[in-house]
């Protein structure tokens, strides 16, 4: 605990005080626009997927409850209070379903500046960049999804929590639960595992804390390494902080009372928590979080390897490492247990990753100790890492290429494309030779170890960033992406400006259209339909005969036309698509990673035929809306 | 078979006990806090207190629309339960070691788990032998689980009663109902594993109220030479007293039924104990159909088997259950027999009635009123607030039960002040009254405000008391009854008399005696005087009544033999527990508390010799199933403190031998002859009357007592129908029409039992039991509208009929069929879509209303 507390108490000596606008707060804004633009940027180009679609669902039968089909139980609460609020100020398209989470998104890129005092200027700032550039906090942002929010609670306990440690102010300590219940009772079912988590990685922390030698330099073996915080919860204001987080969490979760039966979702939560130890999504491999992590992140465990090496090495664990360390190993383990775990829970390993790779900002932007080298010297090396770096990747990528377009791996010898070889050889050989001449040149060891480590760093978020804007944006229909299980089609879109055209003719422009949909339950269709408020949402297509538009899913190719009782014409529309990742072949791999690309494509796929009967689709009314 | 049945559904099995488990473990810590008195600490009750108070705040918080009717509602209400008794915990002042508690109970605790589990899956497989859910009153039970389970919000709906909640305590349903929910399985299930649950945990409570008894003996005086001998002696007793409650079965098995079948007894021996249809065999009665006067002997027929595979009397084992015969005064037995099931009846029978259904909790009762005195102070707020919320459970459970167990409660609080007055004084002051009564309204306040979103709505059945003038019990049935315990407790109360000898108080015991009897002769002035002036009472003149007085009389005075010893017994308790002034304590708490388990069952079965409660019968048949019920439970309690007490204590060696040899003798005897009902009608039920004797191809065992509906009438085409339509409709926005009979008919009713989506009317005699004078206006025309819609040709008439009640489907099965003809279904065929079909079973959906319900 000593290692905290030295931290806790002592203040940045360099945070501006004086008016005006310091390089730090310049930083920070750049980071906000930056994580705005990046989270808001096309936010309503891709339909929703599947589990986004159920808890918009939820939360606009809700706002609206002339909309069809049945109130839903809200999968998330925090998130139905947030989809609530936003589909009734600013309307109810993807936009407002996803603004939100996105906006939590940019709350917790910029968040470690909560923890300036404790991580000092540097460390924060590189702890924000980093989130900035994380593929997984990106793609979860921009996709509604409930484990950020988790992930955003979890900092903010961290925060309350180290606060109330370090001033024992009462008010840290009802923060404290307050976020601790919101993280538990209103984010998701992972939610609970992230606060075991941090506990656990806690105790860890507290545990592992080295003993301190006494006078006569024996260590003291009898000492009570968790006494400090048995103490702390013993001085704790249980009664107070515990009803503030009750009355908290209630509001939240009903809407502040708007939404009694809201509790329902915090209930149905944590019955989802408990399933999720024994079922696992369909189309989700094992340890899933784990595979998306060390696939869209790999530079993250890199980078964090070698800090912790380095760290270890020198014997300067400190709290925050071993803590971090603690939590990325529960985290991983959490990753490893928890079926119930999705894309998005790579967020588990995500948060602790980024705290451990952070911890070099402190060798990375230090003066130097012992050389007498330029300061602008290690970036001039950052420039020249991260320049030879990209190189290695373009070639690489080549490579790949090259290698996925053959069946087998004997032919990959003889026919991959040489110079692309040669150039990534090139690349490495420089990046190799690069140290030595730079070590010789200013005769120092630490500039070319933190110039690698900056462009490393800087190559890293860059390319993870485009990583997660392709799987959230320009390929998010690709279902070979490994985050997408189920890929949703963006003709989704075409389907949902049919409707609406459909309705231009049938009720000029208003969505009071006669339709029938056999949904199957699957919310995507249910949403694209969500304002038609004379939609019949039906198990089969017999109760909807005559209808004049009709939406069902396709038939097998040998199966005849469904009967809707009269003369209809179909257009067909894919919905979303499957992939089997035991479909891809050991050469594809690297083009997999760096590209998303594999021969065999979906195997799955979803299609629904939109009927408009024929009549309408000639552009006539109805007329008599009993004719069958 | 059996690991075949294990594999498929010992999972569903698992479930429930961890369930169980799960509920106990969060009320576990306020156990620890609040049943201090005990010395398990309450252990072996958290299951019975978790589920109450996890079932109770799910319902509350559901009642008020903060929680919909799902599984995770029921998982936030365990949420909160573990919250509120970890708080319960670590806000308590003293210092709880339970590395401590475990090392003295460990022995408890094991033992209670292996009971629990073992009896649970004893049980489930008995029933997976005979998964009936379709006689007697089962498509009852089953319709409400089925509601409640459908049910999105409370109060749940009454699915005979389209748009209407139900009208009846419904409480154990609603936890069969969560269990259900949560260990995702359907309703037909969940009643064949409500009943094994119950039956474990009935054990279980048993079991624990009498370790408690005897270990709380034990420990205060040292009564055993070691404490792992007096461990095994509570353990034992424990074990007994859950063999007393929920294995044993009345004298009726064993002295009447196997002399009956056998055809061993002569005439003369059935017509003593005069019990209803085994009072005579059915030889006599056609000899006497031929022509043939009683005084002539007849050729009985050869003696049955019992455990022939080809015994196949229907249903033999129902008649310990019908042992009372009143009779008016010319001898003609009356049209509504009492009922006087025991709990091992009602597991045979498998009806998941609310008088079994409340038995864990009434041990919980019982278990609390214990620890009330064990305590050995007044009761503080935070256990006075549970002690509400138990009684108010036993109201909602089975409404009769919350006034008597509230009163076991103060009569605990009652010896609690005897004790502490020590040698002084065995009486209690004002003081001490206006406390008691203090306590006893603070309990029942608690209790009214914590369940009153049902009581707000419920109707009871009773509407006060009336006078029994002419049906006393005969002894001797009274003996078949309850003659394990008698042949126990007789000599039990007679050792107590000796052990309080000089300070026996019997001039109070004989007042209190006096003042019952005056009572009861001014009641009966009273309704006589009543009956007078009313001209007469059910349709007989006054003039009638009073002519029959000498007769009444006369009656009462030729079969007051089992009021005398009744009043015996209070006046043995009464001068007991009221002891006169002496050195040192009188008795010890655990004596007293039997005692008090015996007043109470000696009361509860007294009352009915003189009164009864108004209610749909109109005569004294439910008002003796509820209180003998209730006795049955505290009479097996005691019972087995007294075979301890008798033989096993070491004050019982102070007795004489051969009274002790002889105590012993005679509960030994009690065990045997009371074994012989369970033994004999398990395994008739398990075997023979499932055919499983005969038969070459055995079907699968199985808990699934959906498929045993395809009987009589209703064949699988139906049922593969309902359970289509089971599938379709997701949620209980949907309203079915089918026909419409009596009561008891499975063949009716059955799409609500099965699914618990509402059916627009059904079981009209149920229906208006539960809703009492409110019956006529609810109902209204619905049952002749629904002959219109199967009947009429005229489809207008058909559809506003439809509108009226927003009917969603129509069934026509094969009842349906029967009873309105095939022709009756081609209007439906003409003009709706079909929804649901299997062979000639169909659902038809009537408009869109129905399509709306499918989809997300």
């Amino acid at each position: 605990m000593q290692n905290i507390q030295t931290l806790a108490t002592g203040r940045d000596s360099g945070a501006a005080r004086a008016w005006g606008i310091t390089y730090e707060q310049i930083a920070y804004v750049v980071l906000a626009v930056l994580a705005l633009v990046l989270t808001l940027a096309a936010l309503d180009v891709t339909p929703l997927n599947e589990s986004e679609a159920r808890a918009a669902l939820a939360a606009y039968r809700h706002v609206y409850p002339d909309a069809p089909g049945e109130a839903l139980i809200a999968p998330n609460p925090l998130l139905f209070l947030a989809q609530s609020t936003a589909f009734t100020v600013i309307g109810n398209g993807e936009f407002a379903a996803r603004v939100a989470t996105a906006i939590a998104g940019v709350l917790l890129v910029l968040s470690p500046v909560l923890f300036r005092r404790l991580f000092g200027v540097e460390r924060s700032l590189l702890l924000s960049a980093l989130l900035l550039g994380s593929p997984v906090v990106l793609i979860s942002a921009r996709g509604s999804s409930p484990a950020l929010w988790a992930a955003l609670f979890a900092v903010l306990t961290l925060w309350a929590g180290w606060r109330w440690w370090s001033d024992r102010r009462e008010r840290d300590a009802i923060l404290l639960l307050v976020f601790l219940a919101a993280l538990i009772f209103l984010t998701e079912p992972g939610g609970i595992l992230t606060a075991i988590a941090l506990v656990g990685a806690l105790l860890a922390a507290l545990i592992t804390e080295p003993a301190i030698a006494n006078d006569e330099g024996d260590e003291d073996e009898a000492i009570d390494r968790l006494a400090p915080l048995t103490e702390r919860l013993r001085a704790f204001p249980w009664a107070l902080a515990g009803g503030v987080a009750v009355l908290v969490t209630l509001a939240l979760a009903t809407n502040f009372l708007l939404h009694s039966e809201g509790l329902t979702a915090v209930g149905d939560l944590l019955a989802r928590f408990v399933d999720g130890f024994v079922a696992r999504p369909a189309n989700t491999p094992a340890f899933f979080p784990l595979r998306i992590s060390l696939f869209y992140e790999p530079w993250f465990w890199l980078l964090a390897a070698a800090y912790v090496i380095w760290s270890w090495r020198r014997a300067q664990a400190d709290f925050i490492e071993r803590f971090a360390l603690a939590w990325l190993v529960l985290g991983a383990l959490a990753a490893v247990i928890y079926n119930g775990a999705g894309a998005e829970h790579a967020l588990w390993l995500t948060l602790p990753l980024v705290l451990l790779v952070s911890g070099l900002a402190q060798p990375i932007f230090a003066p130097y100790e012992v050389d007498e080298a330029p300061g602008w010297a290690r970036w001039l090396t950052a420039l020249a890492v991260f320049a030879l770096l990209a190189m290695a990747s373009i070639a690489f990528q080549a490579v790949a290429r090259s290698f996925a377009r053959f069946g087998t791996l004997q032919l990959i010898t003889s026919q991959v494309d040489a110079i692309n070889v040669i150039v990534l050889l090139i690349a490495l050989a420089f990046l190799v030779v690069g140290y030595f001449l730079v070590r010789s040149f200013w005769e120092s060891d630490g500039v070319p170890m933190r110039g690698a480590a900056i462009g490393l760093i800087a190559f890293a978020c860059l390319t993870s960033l485009g990583a997660g804007w392709r799987t959230s944006v320009s390929s998010a229909g690709n279902p070979v992406d490994l985050w997408q299980r189920r890929a949703v089609s963006p003709n989704l879109n075409l389907l949902r400006a049919s409707l609406l055209d459909l309705a231009d003719r049938t009720t000029r422009g208003y969505t009071e259209m006669q339709l029938g949909v056999v949904t199957g339950g699957d919310p995507l269709i249910a949403w694209q339909v969500r304002d038609f408020n004379n939609a019949l949402l039906a198990g089969d297509v017999a109760s909807l005969r005559g209808l004049p538009v009709i939406l069902v899913p396709a038939q097998p190719a040998d199966a005849p036309d469904p009967e809707l009782g009269g003369a209809y014409v179909g257009q067909e529309f894919l919905v979303a698509q499957m992939w089997d990742i035991n479909l891809l072949f050991t050469n594809e791999i690297p083009a997999w990673w760096t590209e998303r690309f594999a021969n065999n494509q979906a195997t799955i796929n979803t299609r629904y035929v939109l009927w408009v009967r024929q009549d309408i689709y000639d552009g006539v009314s109805a007329g008599d809306p009993t004719l069958r | 078979m059996i690991f075949d049945w294990l594999a498929r559904e010992g999972g569903y099995i698992l479930s429930w006990w961890a369930l169980a488990t799960l509920m106990g473990a969060a009320a576990l810590p306020l156990c620890w806090r609040l049943l201090g008195g005990l010395p398990d600490r309450g252990y072996t009750l958290a299951r019975a207190a978790g589920i109450l108070l996890t079932g109770y705040i799910f319902w509350l918080l559901g009642s008020f629309g903060f929680l919909s009717n799902t599984p995770g509602s029921a998982v936030l209400a365990w949420v909160i339960v573990l919250a509120i008794s970890l708080i319960a915990h670590f806000t308590r002042r003293e210092s709880f070691d339970v590395r401590a508690w475990w090392r003295g109970n460990r022995a408890v605790i094991i033992t209670g788990e292996l009971l629990f589990i073992g009896l649970l899956v004893a049980w489930a497989f008995v029933r997976a032998h005979l998964p009936d859910t379709s006689t007697t009153e089962k498509p009852m039970d089953l319709m409400y689980i089925s509601a409640i389970m459908r049910s999105q919000s409370f109060p749940p709906n009454d699915a005979w009663m389209s748009g209407y909640a139900i009208s009846y305590y419904y409480f154990g349903y609603f936890l069969a109902a969560m269990f259900g929910k949560l260990s995702g399985v359907v309703s037909t299930i969940a009643f064949s594993l409500n009943i094994a649950m119950l039956f474990a945990l009935t054990a279980l409570g048993a079991f624990g109220v009498v370790t408690n008894l005897v270990r709380a003996r034990l420990t205060r005086k040292n009564d055993a030479p070691a404490a792992t001998q007096g461990t095994a002696a509570a353990l034992l007793t424990g074990l007994l007293a859950a063999v007393f409650v929920v294995l044993l079965g009345n004298f009726q098995a064993a002295l009447i039924e196997v002399p009956y079948q056998s055809r061993t007894a002569s005439e003369a021996y059935l017509a003593f104990w005069d019990t209803p249809e085994r009072d005579e065999y059915p030889e006599r009665m056609s000899a006497r159909a031929d022509g043939i006067a009683d005084d002539q002997p007849i050729t009985l027929d050869p003696g049955q088997d019992m455990l022939a595979p080809t015994f196949r009397a229907h249903w033999w084992w129902f008649r310990a259950s019908r042992v009372l015969q009143d009779r008016d005064l010319d001898g003609t037995p009356i049209g509504v027999q009492p009922i006087d099931e025991f709990p091992q009846f009602s597991f045979v029978l498998a009806d998941s009635h609310p008088h079994v259904m409340t038995l864990p909790y009434v041990l919980l009762a019982i278990g609390l009123a214990l620890n009330i005195l064990l305590r050995g102070r007044a009761s503080n707020r935070s256990e006075t607030i549970l002690y509400g919320l138990a009684v108010g459970g036993l109201i909602f459970l089975n409404t009769w039960d919350g006034p008597i167990y509230l009163m076991a409660l103060v009569g605990a609080e009652v010896i609690r002040r005897l004790i502490a007055r020590r040698a002084e004084s065995r009486t209690l002051d004002l003081s001490d009254w206006l406390a008691l009564a203090g306590f006893g309204l603070a309990v029942l306040i608690l209790a009214a405000v914590f369940y009153l979103p049902f009581l707000i709505g419920f109707r009871s059945q009773a509407a006060g008391l009336l006078p029994n003038v002419n049906y006393p019990t005969l002894f001797r049935q009274y003996f078949i009854l309850f003659g394990p315990f008698l042949l126990i407790l007789v000599p039990y109360l007679a050792v107590e008399v000796w052990h309080g000898r000089g300070r026996m108080n019997w001039r109070l015991g004989l007042q209190v005696v006096a003042v019952l009897v005056g009572a009861v002769v001014i009641l009966g002035l009273f309704s006589l005087l009543v009956t007078v002036i009313a001209g007469g009472a059910g349709g007989t003149p006054a003039s009638v009544w009073v002519s029959q007085i000498p007769e009444i009389i006369v009656r009462r005075i030729t079969h007051g033999l089992t009021t005398v010893i009744l009043l015996a017994g209070i006046a043995v308790i009464v001068a007991r527990l009221f002891a006169r002034r002496g050195t040192g304590a009188a008795y010890n708490a655990s004596t007293g508390f039997a005692l008090l388990l015996i007043g109470i069952g000696v009361s509860l079965t007294l009352l009915p010799e003189w009164v009864y409660l108004r209610d749909g019968f109109g005569v004294r048949a439910n008002t003796v199933f509820k209180f003998y019920y209730q006795a049955w439970v505290v009479f097996a309690l005691a019972s087995a403190y007294a075979v301890y007490s008798l033989i096993a204590s070491v004050e019982s060696q102070e007795l004489v031998p051969a009274f002790r040899a002889l105590s012993g003798a005679l509960a030994a005897l009690a065990l045997a002859l009371g074994l012989v009902y369970p033994a004999l009608a398990i395994y008739n039920r398990m075997y023979q009357e499932s055919g499983r004797l005969i038969t070459t191809e055995q079907s699968p065992l199985t808990l699934d007592g959906g498929p045993t509906f395809i009987r009589g009438d209703f064949d699988h085409q139906d049922y593969n129908a309902i359970m289509c339509l089971s599938a379709l409709v997701p949620g209980d926005e949907a309203v079915v029409v089918e026909a419409v009979a009596g009561t008891y008919d499975p063949n009716v009713g059955r799409v609500a039992a099965l699914t618990g989506i509402p059916v627009l009317f059904n079981w009209p005699g149920h229906e208006r039991q539960w809703r009492g004078s409110t019956f006529d206006a609810t109902v209204g025309t619905r049952e002749q509208d629904i002959g219109t819609i199967y009947q009429s040709e005229d489809w207008i008439v058909i559809q506003s009929i439809i509108d009226r009640y927003s009917i969603d489907y129509i069934f026509f099965g094969t009842t349906e069929r029967n009873r309105f003809g095939p022709d009756a279904e081609y209007k439906f065929l003409d003009r709706l879509p079909v929804v649901c079909q299997s062979g000639e079973s169909r659902f038809y959906a009537t408009g869109g209303a129905a399509l709306a319900s499918a989809g997300e």
